[in-house]
């Protein structure tokens, strides 16, 4: 950092020495607009480089020949020319443009700059329609709202993570997250921690508050991006919050308070005919629900045995082992209604807007308070406090201070392939199971009692330390997964006119965050962790970016205009986590006590880790327009990043023609055609250069374990071997597109191509184990991405105070692992049976794993029985990615009144329905409650045969040789989840749904004129309200384990929501 | 102007870069990890994967197809009935090969460099014994390019006899380099249970173990009569109530998949609770059963076979002295006094009546690998005899259509995909070489 100090005083020494050179006269005016002084305004000669800008009152002065004219442009409004006549006061009046006109995209440094002359496919997305969604997160807020991007929210949890790509996937190992600017800065945007079970982290995005975002701007291609070089091979989203105008005195209030009712969107349905049993019999404790059928019951209460041996509820219930099971209640809807409700959020918020001569502030405040549709132990508050600042110093340098803190505490329940998580146990309890009394006293048959011990399908009488699957009112009521982040950012900005057009630029960008989780399992939990486990994990994550750019224009004649910037950019990102276990309580009494001292030292551990990385790097861009028609634009970035032993440099090249300029049409209003190519790059994950040696537990895909701690803590040779000649992933892209407008701007078409490859990508290279490594890193793959994005607008009808607009967005994108350097796949996530992988020759996060056995010809190959049998090695399933996706949104206004939809969908994207397999081998599952009669003699996958005419429980079906038995023999077998064959469980996961639909109301202007308020709003939307898709039971834009690479996969994860909310906005 | 332009350009560009190496030199080093370990650290992360090999996955694995116990339920439904494929056998495979017997070759290269005898012993027996494993399960295996990365990216696969051979080469070099170390006070402590084991006598059993594999039984029977001598000599993880510590099976029937393992219908089950007759009656299998099963559950309880704290046997007194029997029956020699040692010995375990054999011939045979097949419940071993014996006790053949219970375990799935010279599937009911 000290040499940067140096630098930078350098830097003033040089401009410090320059001296303005000629003078003839000088002229000076006001600049406005319909509500009064307009700072900002550039003010140049035609022809010449002189020029300067309008101060915060809008007034100027430049020195100009007679003769000259001044050109005032400013985003939005129509430019104006002046020319220089005997008078020395020139006022200029300057008018909006034209609407379309008016259309701005944010570059990768967070300048503003007219669509038109922009030559990437970036979108800007502006606030309104963001907070319109009523997402906590501003990321699920974007979905839907552009091409090119996709978000899958991870379930319908309280501020849970959401994914998010633009294109495709570009790596399989490096970060796939866009990159993040805020305010001109880099920020976080992690999300540590998705994995099949757990519980479901949320995105470190979410921590914004939508309420202050003024727009976001989504770069999509290679070009665009390549100013951040490393690290924005994602893409980038820059966002850019609110601030006041310098300029008039004003001050502005706005409160906001919005409440909404989320209600879960799709559930499974389960079978209401057969008990909980096995062969048509009912069975105390179990497992599955293949007993008898319950309307068959008696219908008296179940007979038992009074004695000790018994479990007394909580609630004074007691229970005693059952002899005769008599009771035919159903208790599905009980059990549902145990642990699902309505969620409830309440979104509280104020921001001030101050504008002064020589300031402008803006504060805000809000308040988020959510509870989930799970009755207990979900929920999510964010409370978040901002404040912008920018202070003008002098007529040349002006500082911003942008600052925020968010402080998020949520609750989060346990979900996925999880014995202790809500929807596992859910929905395989047995429908004449009741789960309400899940805790009690247990008393064993000589009327010894244990306390607090849980009762659940499994262990009826509530045995100590036998639940094995929750009940799941304890599982939402009794353990407990707390999480608490704080996080501040700073970002100031110091800008300096230096002389007319040129300007330097400094920012500086502090973003620091802690994140505190706790895991909490009392003891008589089920699974693993039935003596009690208490965790504590501590995350910080830092990240600085310092970044200087000058920039300048040079009109050298009227028609060749140069540009150019160049800047030097410092990145330092540091992390570290420490995170403490205890199991096996002492007392198990714990109550609320959080403590890891009330377990052995040996039942205690702590980790560590740490890691931290820089870059550091120049960039320069130059812009030409010629003839205001054709732009150019040239990019270089050179930087060293910390994870490479070598130097990198991404060039890039854009190229537009504006052709409408060279005709007039009733039809074209405007053309534009670009092309641009692209290269950035994506760093190796940290400290993969070496081969680590460290205590390694060994652990089976069982989960059964040796820890290292505890036998001496012997140390092995990691099984990933080092690559110190690791390079960066580059992507390579070429992008071409138009960007059209008709009918006087009435409509507007965007299109774009994109080609990107990325080149080295970095991947974990399976080595065969018997070398002794079962991996290392290599730059050995590539992986491909071509697409393309439409984006269409239409101004239907604007006719007084009617307005009826439109806008529609495709995407396609297709991806391609092209290779893998032999390698037939790598898993990314998901389970042994069936995962998401990279497979070449296939797209990534291909679902992978066992089909069925088929002969040459494709033919199922059958067993004796006339059952399909499972191939003998894996192969791919399916695609998790969409083959196109589409947008529809409109909105209708008319005075006050606006009316908006959002329509969305994503086809061909395939999904594993895990859940639904698991659901038929637990004879839970809706089709396995169902009966047949045998239509001939036919036979059960055990070659049982069932006469002719016999009622079965079970399908029939066909698989080539004839009508065979679907039951209980094959559901539990091959014909079920937890069967070799994965291929049955992979669907078409297409959706299509209204993502949200809004209906607002602003109070006209003249009644409000005594009440002292300026505006009132009132609006009610609906998010996700409906949803077509064939999958069943869950939504399928949704992802077992979170926003991570491997996608397409559905195991008991929490379920997705829908919402209802209702907004009532005033105005100051 | 242009001057500015120059100067700046200058400017940012040169001293950005002087700044470049100085912001991000000497970053990427890890700050959590070390780049080295001893042979003395290393070895006992083998010793771990040595008590996974035998009392995980594979030792479950095995015990269902030799029908010592059922696989009841979810995916251990489909394993009961040989339904099986490549990536099951991945994780046993891996953690064999990788953090076993790469860690022992590192363990024993850096004991030669340091000329530490004995950790250079230890570490062969180690390398032998998994990779003698691994040829018993999958019949050919790398072993001359194994674990030496930077030579074979791609090991080939050697033919299993001579695989055998080579682990039997390992031993004999270990055994001499071990002198009378003793397992507890050389490398073996905290992993195998304190006792009076001896490296060179568990060793000797070994030796035995994989001649029996091997069909040598001249040699088996020679290096049987070298090995474990009693009780307190065998082989036996260690393990406490302490998470991470547990007996495997403990974990895997009581805390992980409870319900998916289980001796109802097995083939032991019902000889060792009297449902099907012993061949040698045997009145202590009473109290057998009680240390075996609760109910028709896998114990697992205080005391029993898979109790939380229950020592698991990598090879044992129990298993030396059937292999010496067997060896010596097949050889002509006195099977009887071992077979009736093992008899005397259990009944002094279980307390009850263990009469001994005045049998001979193939009866006695018969006795013998039935009383291995009892004794030696949820171990590989049982699964290696059945298939070499072609399955003289008569275990159950449970695979719809099977006519024999699986003759080995199937390649690996992560072998399959990234090695170059992986020789191809072998269907699961093609018996390994030795086997043929």
């Amino acid at each position: 950092m000290r040499k940067f100090t140096f630098w930078l005083s350098a830097l003033f020494l040089v401009f410090g020495l320059n001296v303005a050179t000629a003078q003839t006269k000088v002229i000076s005016g006001k600049v406005t607009d319909a509500s009064g002084a307009l700072p900002g305004v550039s003010v140049v000669v035609k022809g010449t480089t002189k020029g300067t800008q309008t101060d915060f009152d809008g007034k100027y002065s430049l020195s100009a020949n007679v003769g000259d004219v001044l050109v005032f442009s400013f985003v939005g409004m129509e430019t104006a020319s002046k020319t220089v006549g005997t008078a020395n006061v020139i006022n200029v009046t300057m008018a909006e443009g034209a609407l379309a006109l008016e259309e701005v995209v944010v570059t990768a440094l967070g300048i503003v700059k007219k669509k038109d002359a922009d030559l990437s496919s970036s979108t800007t997305v502006d606030a309104k329609s963001l907070q319109k969604s009523g997402e906590s997160g501003v990321i699920q807020a974007l979905a839907g709202k552009t091409s090119g991007l996709r978000i899958t929210k991870t379930t319908g949890d309280p501020g849970s993570g959401a994914y998010m790509q633009i294109r495709g996937q570009n790596t399989i190992l490096g970060d796939a997250s866009p990159l993040i600017i805020l305010d001109g800065v880099p920020i976080a945007n992690s999300n540590i921690g998705s994995n099949t079970a757990g519980v479901i982290q949320q995105s470190r995005l979410n921590d914004i508050n939508s309420d202050d975002i003024e727009n976001v701007t989504v770069l999509k291609g290679a070009a665009a991006a390549a100013v951040w070089g490393t690290g924005a091979a994602n893409g980038v989203i820059i966002i850019n919050t609110k601030s006041g105008k310098l300029g008039a005195k004003k001050m502005s209030i706005e409160v906001r308070n919005s409440i909404a009712i989320d209600k879960i969107n799709v559930e499974f349905e389960k079978q209401e005919v057969f008990g909980q049993g096995l062969n048509g019999v009912w069975q105390a404790n179990g497992l599955r629900s293949f007993g008898d059928k319950v309307s068959l019951r008696s219908g008296a209460p179940d007979a038992v045995t009074v004695g000790n041996l018994r479990f007394v509820a909580e609630s004074g219930n007691i229970y005693y082992p059952i002899t005769a099971k008599n009771d035919k209640t159903n208790y599905n809807k009980v059990n549902r209604d145990q642990v699902f409700g309505d969620g409830f959020t309440w979104d509280k918020s104020v921001s001030i807007n101050y504008s002064g001569e020589d300031s402008s502030t803006f504060l805000s405040f809000s308040d988020w308070d959510q509870s989930g549709i799970i009755k207990a132990g979900s929920n999510y508050r964010r409370q978040t406090l901002r404040a912008n600042q920018t202070t003008k110093l002098t007529d040349d340098l002006t500082v911003k201070f942008n600052t925020s803190y968010a402080k998020i505490k949520s609750d989060r329940i346990q979900t996925g392939s999880n014995v202790e998580g809500l929807y596992l146990s859910y929905l395989r309890n047995p429908l004449d199971f009741d789960n309400t009394d899940y805790k009690g006293t247990y008393y064993n048959a000589a009327g010894t009692s244990t306390k607090n011990t849980q009762r659940a399908y499994r262990n009826y009488l509530g045995a100590p330390l036998t639940s094995v699957f929750n009940n799941p009112g304890w599982t939402i009521n009794e353990q407990d997964n707390p999480n608490k982040v704080e996080r501040f950012t700073i970002a100031p900005e110091f800008n300096w006119t230096i002389k007319g057009n040129l300007k330097l630029t400094a920012r500086y960008g502090l973003d620091y965050y802690t994140d505190h989780r706790e895991t909490f399992f009392p003891v008589h939990s089920g699974g693993g962790n039935i003596n009690g486990f208490y965790g504590q994990d501590d995350i910080q994550e830092k990240i600085q970016n310092f970044n200087m750019f000058l920039q300048s224009s040079y009109d050298l004649t009227d028609n060749f205009k140069l540009g150019w910037i160049l800047g030097t950019s410092l990145d330092r990102s540091q992390y570290a986590r420490i995170s403490g276990t205890s199991s096996t309580f002492t007392n198990p009494f714990v109550d609320d006590l959080r403590i890891f001292s009330n377990s052995t030292a040996a039942n205690t551990n702590a980790t560590s880790y740490k890691s931290e990385s820089r870059k550091s790097g120049g960039y320069a861009v130059l812009n030409a327009d010629l003839y205001e028609q054709l732009l150019l634009e040239l990019t270089g970035r050179y930087e060293r990043p910390s994870s490479l032993e070598a130097n990198t440099f991404y060039p890039s090249a854009s190229l537009g023609w504006l052709f409408s300029k060279n005709f007039e049409s009733n039809v074209l209003s405007f053309g534009k055609l670009r092309a641009t190519y692209g290269e950035i790059g994506i760093e190796p994950a940290v400290y993969s250069t070496s081969t680590a040696y460290a205590a390694a537990n060994i652990q089976s895909s069982w989960g059964d374990i040796l820890n290292a701690s505890v036998y001496g803590n012997p140390f092995a040779r990691s099984l990933t071997l080092g690559n110190p000649l690791l390079k960066e992933e580059r992507v390579k892209e070429f992008e071409i597109g138009t960007d059209l407008r008709f009918f006087n701007n009435k409509a507007t078409l965007g299109l774009t191509y994109y080609n990107r490859t990325t080149e080295d990508a970095i991947l974990n290279l399976d080595v065969a184990p018997s070398t002794g490594f079962a991996g290392t890193l290599a730059n050995a793959a590539e992986i491909s991405n071509k697409g393309i994005e439409v984006d269409l607008g239409l101004k239907l009808i604007s006719q007084g105070d009617f307005s009826w607009t439109m806008n529609m967005s495709y995407s396609k994108n297709k991806n391609m692992v092209e290779s893998l350097s032999g390698v037939q796949s790598v898993f990314l996530a998901g389970f042994t049976g069936v995962s998401s992988r990279v497979v070449e020759g296939e797209p990534m996060g291909a679902l992978w794993g066992v089909a069925w056995n088929r002969d040459a010809t494709g033919k199922l190959v059958l067993d004796a029985n006339g059952f399909p049998t499972a191939a003998a090695s894996e192969s791919v399933l399916g695609d998790p990615n969409p083959d196109w996706m589409g947008g529809l949104g409109t909105v209708i206004s008319y005075k006050g009144l606006s009316l908006s939809a959002q329509l969305e969908t994503s086809q061909g994207n395939d999904m594993w329905s895990g859940t639904k397999g698991a659901m038929i081998n637990y004879g839970t599952w809706k089709t396995t409650g169902i009966e047949s009669v045998a239509p001939s003699d036919i036979k059960t996958s055990a070659g049982v045969v069932i006469p002719s005419g016999t009622t079965f429980r079970g399908e029939v079906k066909d698989f080539g040789a004839g009508p065979v038995a679907l039951t209980q023999t094959w559901w539990m077998g091959t014909g079920g989840g937890f069967g070799p064959v994965g291929e049955q469980f992979v669907e078409d996961g297409s959706w299509t749904r209204i993502r949200e639909i809004s209906l607002a109301y602003s109070l006209p202007t003249e009644f409000l004129k005594s009440t002292g308020l300026t505006s009132v709003e009132v609006s009610a939307s609906g998010r996700n309200l409906a949803l077509w898709t064939d999958v069943e039971g869950y939504d399928p834009d949704s992802n077992l384990t979170g926003p991570s690479k491997g996608r397409g996969l559905d195991y008991f994860g929490n379920p997705s929501t829908k919402s209802y909310l209702f907004t009532l906005k005033l105005g100051f | 102007m242009k001057n500015i332009t120059k100067t700046l350009f200058f400017l940012l560009i040169t001293l950005s870069f002087v700044a470049c190496s100085d912001f991000t030199d000497g970053i990427n080093e890890d700050p959590n990890t070390f780049t080295s370990a001893p042979g003395s650290m290393l070895i006992g992360q083998a010793n771990m994967e040595v008590v996974k090999l035998f009392s995980s996955q594979a030792g479950r694995t095995s015990s269902i197809f030799t029908d010592q116990l059922s696989g009841i339920d979810r995916q251990y439904s489909s394993l009961n009935i040989y339904v099986t494929t490549a990536g099951d056998y991945d994780d046993d495979w891996q953690d064999l090969y990788a953090s076993g017997f790469a860690q022992a070759k590192l363990a024993e290269a850096d004991a030669i460099k340091d000329g530490n005898k004995v950790l250079e012993g230890v570490a062969q027996i180690v390398q032998g014994m998994l990779v003698a494993e691994a040829a018993s399960l999958w019949g050919d295996v790398p072993f001359v390019e194994a674990g030496d990365y930077v030579k074979f990216q791609n090991p080939k696969y050697d033919g299993q006899k001579s695989v055998l051979d080579a682990a039997q080469s390992l031993f004999s070099k270990g055994i001499t380099n071990v002198g009378a170390a003793t397992v507890s006070a050389s490398f073996g402590a905290p992993v195998y249970k304190t006792n009076s084991a001896t490296w060179a006598k568990v060793g000797n059993s070994l030796k035995a173990r994989y001649y029996l594999v091997a069909k040598d039984y001249p040699n088996a029977l020679t290096y049987a009569k070298l090995g474990i001598s009693n009780r307190n000599e065998d082989l036996l993880s260690n393990h406490t109530s302490t998470v991470g510590q547990k007996n495997m099976y403990f974990q895997f029937l009581a805390e992980l998949r409870s319900g998916m393992l289980s001796g109802i219908d097995s083939n032991l089950f019902k000889l060792v609770t009297g449902v099907k007759p012993r061949l040698l009656a045997t009145p202590g299998d009473i109290q057998r059963a009680a240390f075996y099963f609760t109910g028709t559950n896998p114990r697992t309880s205080s005391g029993g076979i898979f109790a939380v704290d229950a020592s698991f046997p990598i090879i044992s007194f129990v298993e030396t002295k059937l292999i010496e029997a067997e060896a010596a029956h097949r050889t002509s020699g006195d099977a009887l006094t071992p077979f009736n040692a093992v008899r005397t010995e259990l009944a002094s375990v279980y307390g009850g009546s263990f009469p001994a054999s005045t049998d001979s011939g193939n009866t006695l045979l018969l006795q013998i690998l039935e009383e291995k097949y009892i004794s030696l419940l949820g171990q590989t071993q049982v699964f290696h005899d059945v298939r070499r014996t072609n399955n003289a006790i008569g275990v159950p053949i449970k695979g719809v259509g099977a006519t024999k219970i699986p003759q080995r375990f199937l390649y690996p799935q992560t072998e399959i995909n990234s090695n170059k010279n992986f020789p191809g599937l072998v269907d699961l009911y093609t018996a390994t070489p030795v086997n043929n």
